[in-house]
């Protein structure tokens, strides 16, 4: 199922472009290295689904896997009871993403399944993390899909 | 030893016989020796994830079966005010597990290692129901395809595990409603079973749209409490 253009609104900044669902609230005060936070404005499962966009500075001999593995070694260390359950290198478009489904437990958002794509675009890499509870997944499951679709990044070397 | 039971973290693995002198407020000797029940009742720690039991409003059946034959079955309930498991282990026990209810996705995705696997690049399988229950008994079904693709492969060759968690509860009509996820993981990748036209086929797909499933099969409504299931 596909999200209704209308339901999604562009937000641009620096070099980027990502759609985020009309009505979720932006956040204004970004801490570094965070280009978007945007927030349900409900909880209507008892945790407020929101989408993060990051961006970080690689070294040159970093690639996509090597980066991958290191996240996935920190995701096990520092979010509680963390499982991964998906993970995939996708090809869009001409672009290498590594998409990765996971599920943790903290004490006060209960039960949350985030969902990430990353990307290297020039010495940067990009991650794109929607986070849900997790009864709550499947009805946002397809708007993240299309989110991380339409993220669009400017390779600058290439400009 | 027909009960093990650890009182500080609340562990308990027993025979189903012992279990179901216990949900039944009968404790034998073996309950009362491990400190699992008192005439009194059973132990405060065990009380709430027994209630879930007595006042469920969703029963689960789980199935595992290995290629190699081995089978496990595990059965669920949620209630209200939460969610339990009953799981085979080895040697003719079960172990007994309270839980919040919106931890069970996770529960079952760790109990049967959901988790990365390939994606088969496969069209839908037609299996029938005859190679679907051979599947489910842990024998090799014989699967005849026009052109055998990875998914008859891995079939074919045993290295594969099954499992499924079926969810039953009754409706505020008053019907009985159940659904279900059937799952095939192979080395090759995942696959669904799925009945299209009353024919049952194997889909190949990834960990997220099995994820996907598992959460949505709690119901969203349910008879009050009281009603059986």
């Amino acid at each position: 199922m596909r999200t209704p253009e209308s339901s999604l609104a562009t937000v641009s900044g620096p070099g980027f472009e990502l759609p985020v669902p009309v009505g979720w609230e932006l956040a204004d005060d970004l801490p570094d290295g965070v280009a978007v936070i945007a927030v349900e404005p409900t909880a209507a499962a008892g945790f407020r689904a929101n989408a993060v966009l990051t961006v970080e500075p690689l070294p040159r001999d970093v690639g996509l896997e090597s980066w991958q593995e290191t996240v996935d070694e920190q995701l096990a260390r520092e979010l509680p009871h963390f499982l991964l359950i998906d993970r995939e290198t996708v090809g869009d478009g001409g672009r290498r993403l590594m998409r990765r489904l996971g599920h943790h437990i903290g004490g006060e958002t209960g039960p949350v399944t985030m969902e990430q794509w990353a990307i290297i675009v020039g010495d940067n890499g990009y991650t794109l993390t929607a986070s849900v509870a997790t009864p709550a997944y499947d009805s946002l499951a397809d708007v993240f899909a299309d989110m991380a679709e339409g993220l669009y990044v400017r390779d600058e070397e290439r400009e | 030893m027909t009960v093990e039971f650890n009182e500080h973290d609340g562990s308990l693995r027993l025979t189903q016989t012992e279990f179901d002198r216990l949900v039944s407020h009968r404790p034998g000797a073996a309950l009362m020796r491990a400190t699992a029940a008192t005439t009194e009742g059973p132990h405060p720690i065990l009380a709430p994830g027994l209630a879930v039991v007595t006042e469920s409003v969703c029963r689960m059946d789980i199935e595992l079966t290995d290629g190699d034959g081995e089978r496990k079955r595990g059965d669920g309930w949620v209630a209200p005010h939460g969610a339990a498991l009953l799981l085979d282990v080895d040697g003719g026990l079960r172990d007994f597990v309270a839980l919040p209810a919106p931890l069970l996705p996770a529960a079952l995705a760790r109990l049967v290692r959901l988790g990365p696997r390939p994606m088969m690049e496969d069209g839908p399988l037609y299996i029938g129901d005859d190679a679907h229950q051979a599947l489910r008994s842990g024998t090799v079904p014989a699967v005849t395809v026009p052109e055998p693709g990875p998914l008859a492969a891995a079939l074919t060759t045993g290295r594969w595990r099954y499992w499924a968690v079926t969810a039953t509860w009754r409706s505020l009509d008053g019907r009985y409603v159940s659904a279900a996820v059937r799952v095939l993981d192979t080395a090759e990748g995942w696959c669904r079973f799925e009945k299209i036209d009353g024919d049952v086929y194997a889909t190949p797909c990834n960990a997220t749209a099995i994820w996907r499933e598992l959460t949505l099969l709690l119901p969203d409504e349910v008879a009050p409490v009281g009603g059986p299931v």
